[in-house]
């Protein structure tokens, strides 16, 4: 079984969508496709404003959209999260409220 | 909402064409990644191959599914036959498992009433984003649409996908819609 999804969906969704890498490039408002090209073949990353524009334009959530990224960014949260929370039960002077939170991030439940 | 499912079998399928080959990615029998026609030009066997490596870098599958060749019945001409193997090949030297299926089977897993023609119309209609890469009816005169290989490859996937379930063919299906 795969334990990893792919870095990104662009390439996806944009032909569920029917689109062509010309017609994402206007929706988006830059010149040629090759920035599009580029974004699915991971050779560039594109910026907060771009993630959310791709976001309203296939209709998926970005988490969805570059789900390994977001796999890999949470794993990396988690073990951070982790971490904190053994240094803070070791601080007694840190408050339970905020060590839970801490604990709910490392262990990946939603709020 | 859209979901990538996070523990399912990538498997890329591969179903060679007069100018190069169709090819279809799953995640798991209800999620369809990539899909399209790789057309190749000059060596086609050597060009072929470094296509599929692109593909399989590109998507990382779990396993490399083909037609059997060897099956009994199999129509499959040489220059087919001798890419599936040489694309069997660099798939093992790249640590990817092979699954090579006879077309019996992809006809079992569609109902063996099935054609070619009725197993793109059964994708189209459970993968709506293949639907505009369904030829129309092919006539006695003419020649086979190169499209209906994206669906050639996307049954062996789905066929493998069935091999071991104990569900009626409605079942299977029914579970594929969204």
């Amino acid at each position: 079984m795969s334990t990893r999804r792919l870095q990104n969906y662009l390439r996806t969704h944009r032909k569920r969508a029917g689109l062509s890498q010309k017609e994402t490039a206007f929706l988006l408002g830059v010149k040629s496709g090759t920035k599009i090209s580029r974004y699915e073949n991971l050779a560039r990353i594109p910026d907060l404003a771009t993630v959310f524009a791709l976001e309203a334009i296939y209709r998926v959530p970005a988490r969805e959209l570059f789900a390994g990224m977001f796999d890999d960014v949470q794993r990396a949260v988690r073990a951070r999260a982790r971490l904190l929370a053994k240094r803070m039960s070791k601080n007694s002077s840190d408050s339970t409220n905020k060590l839970d939170s801490v604990k709910a991030v490392a262990s990946g439940k939603e709020s | 909402m859209t979901r990538h499912p996070k523990t399912a079998q990538r498997v890329l399928a591969v179903d060679p064409t007069t100018r190069g080959f169709a090819f279809a990615i799953f995640e798991g029998p209800r999620s369809l990644v990539g899909w399209g026609l790789k057309h190749v030009s000059g060596d086609r066997e050597k060009q072929g191959i470094l296509m599929l490596a692109r593909l399989l870098a590109q998507y990382e599958p779990d396993l490399l599914v083909m037609e059997d060749c060897k099956a009994r019945g199999n129509r499959r001409r040489e220059r087919a036959r001798r890419f599936i193997d040489i694309a069997a090949d660099f798939a093992v030297k790249q640590k990817i498992p092979v699954r090579r299926i006879a077309r019996k089977r992809v006809l079992q897993a569609f109902g063996e009433e099935a054609t070619k023609q009725k197993i793109a119309e059964t994708l189209a209609a459970h993968f709506p984003e293949l639907q505009t890469h369904l030829p129309k009816v092919r006539k006695a005169w003419m020649s086979e649409d190169e499209r209906i290989n994206i669906f050639d490859a996307a049954g062996l996937a789905i066929a493998y996908f069935r091999q071991g379930r104990r569900v009626s063919q409605d079942q299977f299906f029914a579970r594929l819609s969204p």
